[in-house]
């Protein structure tokens, strides 16, 4: 079994509750057996941001937004933050066309590595697949919004910093 | 890499030419990312690029389950020839795909001519 005390040292670092813990190990075991990769992850994560989204307006816990597409997505992503928190430290910007969300490794509430203890050199992040998805169904009627691919990934781990790109396609 | 990966490209065309009813292939890494395609799947290639990296996982805890050896020699194919795997190097993984409705009735086998012959341009 894990150390307690490394993981106390988690839960006290990332501010965990049982949900978090529950989901990232749940990650971790299906990686464990071969079943996940990020490409499954990614598109598993799609559907959750749909559903967050249905989530979030049924119960009518939407904020206000304004401007730009993007934006908005990046208002809806923050809102999405505040809701479900994804790490203690994630920022969001926007950059013209694109979104830029940041969030601090160390601080990743839900990592099946971090969190979960999943043995992987890559990752098997659903944070830019949820987010975009997430952003999309709520401003579908305004254009669409994907991730934008880092080389082959959907997001890249730079000096511990987890980033991820979206970025606008054409309205449908 | 590029042009190992151009030169596996080729030879899964010809692998495809030689394969009855093979339409398209994918080479995947293990993360289930597309590495280079032959042919048109006309599916969502990170879907089936995941399940196919999926199975190959899957495949690999099987076989060291099972104490089947090398993992370089551990192959997948489906039922009828619809699906077939290879497993090319500890990160690279060789797809190739017979119809996007492929089944997955799962056999473990050995194909060491093939994985001899990958193992040329890799």
């Amino acid at each position: 079994m894990e150390d307690p005390k490394g993981l106390l040292d988690q839960i006290e670092k990332r501010e965990l509750n049982p949900y978090h813990v529950f989901m990232a190990s749940f990650l971790a075991g299906l990686h464990s057996m071969g079943m996940l990769n990020q490409a499954t992850v990614t598109v598993a994560a799609r559907g959750a941001g749909r559903k967050m989204a249905l989530y979030l307006q049924a119960k009518g816990d939407l904020p206000p937004l304004r401007g730009t597409l993007m934006e908005k997505a990046a208002t809806l992503i923050e809102h999405l933050q505040k809701v479900m928190p994804l790490g203690m430290q994630v920022q969001v910007e926007v950059k013209g066309d694109e979104v830029e969300v940041k969030v601090e490794g160390a601080t990743c509430k839900f990592c099946p590595k971090g969190v979960g203890g999943a043995e992987l050199e890559g990752t098997l992040c659903p944070y830019p697949a949820l987010l975009a998805s997430f952003a999309d169904a709520l401003l579908s009627s305004e254009g669409g919004i994907k991730v934008k691919p880092q080389g082959r990934r959907p997001l890249v781990k730079e000096a511990g910093v987890c980033k991820m790109v979206l970025y606008r396609v054409q309205a449908r | 890499m590029i042009e190992a990966e151009r030169r596996m490209a080729e030879i899964l065309a010809d692998m495809g030419r030689e394969v009855r009813g093979l339409e398209s292939v994918l080479l995947v890494d293990e993360d289930g990312f597309v590495l280079s395609r032959w042919g048109d799947l006309r599916v969502d290639e990170e879907f089936i690029g995941g399940v196919i990296a999926a199975l190959v996982g899957m495949t690999r805890k099987t076989a060291d389950q099972l104490a089947l050896g090398p993992r370089e020699w551990i192959g997948v194919h489906g039922k009828e020839k619809r699906i077939f795997l290879w497993e090319v190097t500890p990160s690279v993984t060789l797809a190739a795909v017979a119809t996007p409705q492929a089944t997955t009735g799962l056999l473990l086998v050995v194909a060491p001519k093939v994985i001899q012959r990958l193992k040329e341009v890799v």
